[in-house]
């Protein structure tokens, strides 16, 4: 009986083992094979290696914007916040360094214990050696002349808010929306395992320190890194634009994702977006993001050797039955411009020189003015906008920038729109010509205003200034002397709805085909109402009234004009094949009166006085009546009372007075010429916000232009006389 | 003295039942050698002489009479009673509160003696079949287990905790026991289970629902599970050898030369060295059993039933661990996991076996004296 109580206790052993047999059998010979792949892949790491972003270059190949290696001083934000597992790695592998062997496992354990305690203190050492090493001058916090070492660990504790204020935000998040989003908390568990930038951009010795006394130091690391540089600071900043942060909402759309080694042939999406990632955030370096931006490689290697995210491993290259594999990064490619840096540059300084006063205007202050210059074949060799400001500087004065609503150095002028004014006027006879709406040889007699019974309106500009007239005129020398009674006529013959398809024929009011971030500008939709429609049109005769163009889009029309109505896409980017089209044909006759017309503007009309020149140009003045939101001197914005019909002043809900923005009139001078005069290769038109008479203050600037185009060889030569 | 022993070795030799729990506690250690000497020759070393160490423990236990310590087994079962009561008022180590830190370098775990000391206290306590027909006969016995399955519980070790009833199942059942009492019992200890699982810590709480996730095919195991079973796997029919190294670094599994050395074994030696130790250890169940059903002697044979079961319930729960079919818990593989003090305590289980096999009086001895 006992026996048998003994033989069922074996029967019951006996099962049990079978159980685990049974299960063995499954394991090893059905997914042996499964799992060795598995472990394999859990074995391999995967580490990225950086790319470069492709340089900017200029129509010679001058690299005005490039990255150059350097360095950033990071910290494993682990070892910032002492984390209890990161301290013990860090000391055991300490320990495996020295090669000291321990008889037992407690003399380890306490011998770990030991070293975790000297590399806290090693910690709590580096914000006081980085203070003392490194240039802290650039950074604010708490206060720009803080000592150094209050200045890092304002840094340090910037670093712990922000992944703070990430995890409070994402478990707000997840409590809220009572679901938690997988990437929401990976993105806070990987900050929590980044490093973050301490210094950036520490000079090469600094690194080289940090490099060689890695062990002082543990969890700060030096981190290769890249640094875009912007050789001509200011010249033409509006065009090459700057780089920012990435935003989530860019990440996402494309992120960076490593290889799956789980699937067979993915490459996973290295060209993504990590959330360290600069982008191009305006101007060129935006536009043409996805070819700037580069590729990065990555590393796959069977862990187990010394390998981080932030030093790349060494591979033996011998070992073919080794699972390493590398995949190489893409550089970005290099953009070419049809900019000429070089002739932009000294434009620029020409414009900036006090003694040639090329900004200032009629009230005798500095006048924000933009330049283009467009050759014949839709070249833009310069794109000229003040103010401007320093690319390698974007970091420190971005906020300045976005909060400068009076200066606007950021916006791009040469691409935004204005009224044109009287540079319109050329493209209006084109229009009033082709239409046979008038001949040159037809005679308008200008008497100082257009209607007989309305002396105080649609008024000639010299009858306002000194009651004289123009008198009886034809086309030429309309165009000559800017007769506004004589484009009045035209406009209201022409109508809103054929000077509206003319003006957009000339490429006014729509995408003028640069591939940079340009304003459109405006024309009029024809209305109901027949008069209100007619005085627009009446108004458009002298480039006034529902009428808006960029400077660009001027040099474009003058071009077109110039060619005999062929569109040519004018472009910056050197890589782009322009497309032409042929928008209207202009009679020989017809196109040889408009040019003489905009010769005898230069020689005898109204920009006589200022533009002469050993070079035969000609082009037409323009002078922009305009309203904007009133500045003052300096550059706060102006508010004006409120009044009600009565005259008192106009109170709130609250009883308290209203404001509202106060808006300044002025003029805008414009200049559109061509050079040289006889045989186009250059169209350049200048504004000046404000400035006063096209004639006196922004020929000049065009006038200075056309110098340094000759100065860079882009004019015949000729004989100063 | 000198004497004595060679009587004992020549005794040990001469004694049939005796040879297969010496040959396979011989092979399993050769096994644990050959395994650390992949991931850890040092431990290799130090474990070579553990197991001399071992040996010589079996002889000193082989020379005073099994039923000696039968005698005061109740000394020692209140002894490691007073050993487990005062470890829980030490300084934890992870989070739990199972050794003496005596030295730097030696500590002991109480509940290493408690599992012989119970053993004995019950074998002295079911040596005569008194009245174990009566449900209410059990009491004894479940209140012998309640107290150090709780202390043991407390420290937490579940893993060596649930031996303590799973033993005294075993030695109910060879002790003769009513099968559907026990049955009973156990269903409603099953039922009432999830009534305990408020009182696990944390972690425990955890462990619970990871494995029950893993068996429901669902949500993550427990990472050195994960990897241990992926080992084992992928150590295929005839294992990877040296090769297989890789996939057990400490970095992955860092237990792998303590409890998660089966992992080794499968990766190194796949199935057939997987089947080789699960039959060492039927092998080794199997003699004890015999060893049990030849001996005459009441406490004897219970003993020897409680201590094989002890031992075998022990490997499988660490094999069921590895291969991920039981939760995670801190039990060794006997004689095969990395350790001084478990090498011990699995050599002086065997040495009270073999004292036993020497020391039996068989019923076929007893055939002689019998009157004719």
């Amino acid at each position: 009986m006992l026996n048998r109580r003994l033989v069922v206790l074996f029967v019951l052993v006996f099962l049990g083992l079978c159980v685990l047999a049974t299960r063995l059998r499954t394991l090893q010979f059905t997914q042996a094979d499964a799992m060795r792949k598995e472990l394999q892949i859990s074995l391999m790491q995967r580490s990225p290696i950086e790319t470069a972003r492709g340089a900017i270059l200029d129509r010679n190949n001058i690299k005005i914007a490039y990255d150059k290696p350097s360095y950033h001083l990071v910290m494993d934000y682990r070892a910032m916040n002492l984390d209890d597992g990161w301290l013990a790695r860090a000391a055991s592998d300490r320990l495996e360094a020295s090669g000291e062997k321990f008889a037992t496992r407690a003399q380890r354990s306490q011998r770990i214990a030991e070293l975790k305690e000297t590399i806290k203190r090693e910690i709590d050492a580096i914000p006081a050696a980085i203070a003392q090493r490194c240039d802290t001058s650039d950074l604010d916090d708490p206060s720009p002349d803080a000592p150094p070492l209050e200045k890092v660990l304002a840094r340090f504790h910037a670093i712990r808010e922000d992944i703070n204020t990430l995890r409070v935000n994402v478990w707000d998040f997840a409590l809220r929306r009572d679901r938690a989003r997988d990437e929401d908390f990976n993105r806070m568990l990987e900050a929590e395992k980044l490093t973050h930038i301490i210094i950036p951009h520490i000079t090469d010795d600094l690194a080289f320190y940090f490099i060689a006394h890695a062990q002082e130091y543990p969890g700060l690391i030096v981190r290769d890194s890249r640094l875009r540089v912007y050789p001509y600071k200011d010249v033409a900043c509006q065009v090459i634009g700057s780089l920012r942060r990435v935003n989530a909402a860019e990440r996402d759309r494309l992120p960076f994702r490593f290889p799956n080694l789980r699937s067979e042939g993915d490459e996973g999406q290295l060209n993504g977006y990590r959330d360290i990632d600069l982008i191009g955030d305006t101007g060129v370096e935006a536009k043409k993001e996805d070819t700037l931006h580069g590729q990065r490689g990555c590393w796959i290697i069977e862990r187990g050797g010394n390998v981080s995210d932030d030093a790349a491993p060494a591979v033996d290259e011998d070992t073919a039955s080794s699972p390493d594999r590398r995949i190489d990064p893409k550089f970005g490619q290099d953009v070419r411009l049809t900019l000429d840096i070089a002739l932009q540059q000294d434009i620029e300084a020409a414009l900036h020189d006090p003694a040639k006063r090329l900004l200032r205007g009629k009230d005798d202050k500095d006048h924000f003015v933009a330049v283009v210059v467009l050759s014949m074949d839709g070249q833009v060799l310069s794109l000229i906008s003040t103010p401007g400001y320093d690319l390698n500087d974007m970091d420190n004065i971005r906020n300045d920038l976005n909060q400068d609503e009076y200066r606007r150095p950021q916006a791009n002028r040469a691409l935004q729109g204005y009224q044109p004014g009287s540079t319109i006027k050329p493209l209006i006879a084109t229009a009033a010509l082709t239409e046979h709406l008038v001949t040159p040889q037809e005679t308008i007699t200008c008497n100082g205003y257009l209607f007989p019974n309305r002396p105080t309106q649609y008024r000639c500009s010299i009858y306002l200034e000194s009651h004289a007239t123009h008198g009886p005129l034809q086309l030429a020398d309309a165009i000559a002397q800017s007769c506004n009674i004589y484009f009045y006529t035209l406009g209201g013959r022409l109508g809103t709805e054929r000077l509206v398809s003319w003006l957009s024929a000339f490429g006014l009011g729509r995408d003028s085909g640069l591939e940079l971030h340009d304003q459109d500008g405006l024309l009029p939709q024809p209305r109901q109402n027949p008069d209100e429609d007619q005085y627009n049109a009446i108004l458009m005769g002298i480039g006034q009234g529902p009428v808006f163009a960029t400077p660009l889009q001027m040099a474009s029309a003058y071009a077109t004009l110039l060619r005999g109505g062929q569109w040519i896409q004018p472009h910056i980017f050197a890589d782009t094949v322009p497309q032409t089209s042929q928008m209207f044909h202009i009679a020989p006759e017809h196109l040889a009166a408009i040019r003489e017309g905009m010769r005898r503007t230069v020689t005898v009309g109204t920009a006589k006085k200022v533009m002469t020149l050993h070079i035969p140009v000609a082009g037409k003045t323009g002078t922009a009546d305009v309203k904007r939101k009133a500045f003052d001197d300096e550059g706060h914005p102006v508010f004006d009372p409120l009044k009600n019909a009565d005259g008192t002043p106009k109170l709130g809900p609250d009883g308290q007075p209203q404001f509202a923005r106060a808006f300044t009139a002025g003029t805008d001078a414009w200049f559109v010429g061509y050079v040289p005069a006889d045989k186009p290769k250059f169209v350049i038109a200048a504004v000046m916000e404000f400035g006063g008479h096209g004639g006196a203050f922004s020929a000049p600037i065009v006038k200075e232009t056309i110098l340094q185009l000759e100065k860079h060889r882009y004019l015949p030569q000729m004989d100063v006389p | 003295m000198l004497k004595k022993f060679r009587d004992i070795l020549l005794k040990l030799l001469t004694t049939r039942v005796a040879w297969p729990i010496v040959l396979t506690v011989g092979l399993l250690c050769t096994v644990s050698i050959m395994t650390l000497e992949l991931i850890s020759p040092i431990r290799a070393e130090r474990q070579q002489i553990h197991v001399a160490v071992g040996a010589a423990v079996i002889l000193l236990v082989l020379t005073i009479s099994f039923q000696n310590f039968g005698r005061i087994a109740f000394v020692l079962y209140a002894l490691s009673l007073v050993l487990l009561v005062g470890v829980l008022g030490t300084a934890p180590i992870n989070h739990a509160r199972r050794w003496f830190q005596l030295t730097a370098s030696f500590s002991i775990q109480p509940s290493e003696i408690a599992k012989i000391a119970y053993v004995l206290m019950l074998a002295r306590h079911l040596r005569y079949k008194r009245q174990l027909d009566s449900i209410k006969d059990l009491l004894t016995p479940f209140l012998l287990t309640l107290i150090p399955f709780a202390l043991i519980l407390a420290e937490p070790d579940l893993g060596t905790a649930l031996l303590f009833p799973l033993t005294l199942y075993a030695m109910l059942i060879a002790a003769g026991a009513r099968l559907r009492h026990l049955l009973a019992i156990a269903l409603i200890v099953i039922l009432a289970a999830p009534g305990a699982f408020p009182f696990l810590k944390p972690y425990q709480q955890q462990r619970v629902i990871d494995f029950g996730r893993s068996l429901a095919g669902t949500g993550k195991p427990h990472p050195q599970q994960a990897q241990s079973r992926m080992a084992v796997a992928a150590g295929g029919i005839w294992g990877l050898g040296a090769e297989g190294a890789k996939y057990v670094r400490p970095r992955q599994l860092p237990e792998a030369y303590t409890d998660f050395i089966f992992a080794v074994v499968g990766v190194q030696w796949g199935f057939a060295g997987c089947l080789l130790i699960v039959g060492l250890y039927l092998a080794f169940f199997a003699a004890s059993v015999e060893i049990a059903g030849s001996t005459k002697d009441p406490f004897g044979r219970l003993m020897v039933v409680g201590l094989a079961s002890m031992m075998l319930f022990q490997a499988m729960i660490n094999m069921g661990m590895t291969m991920g079919i039981g939760p995670v818990t801190g039990v060794a593989l006997p004689f095969v996991s990395y350790g001084g003090s478990s090498l011990l305590a699995s050599m002086l289980t065997a040495g009270l076996l073999l004292n036993v096999s020497v020391r039996r009086q068989t019923h076929s001895a007893i055939m002689q004296y019998a009157p004719a």
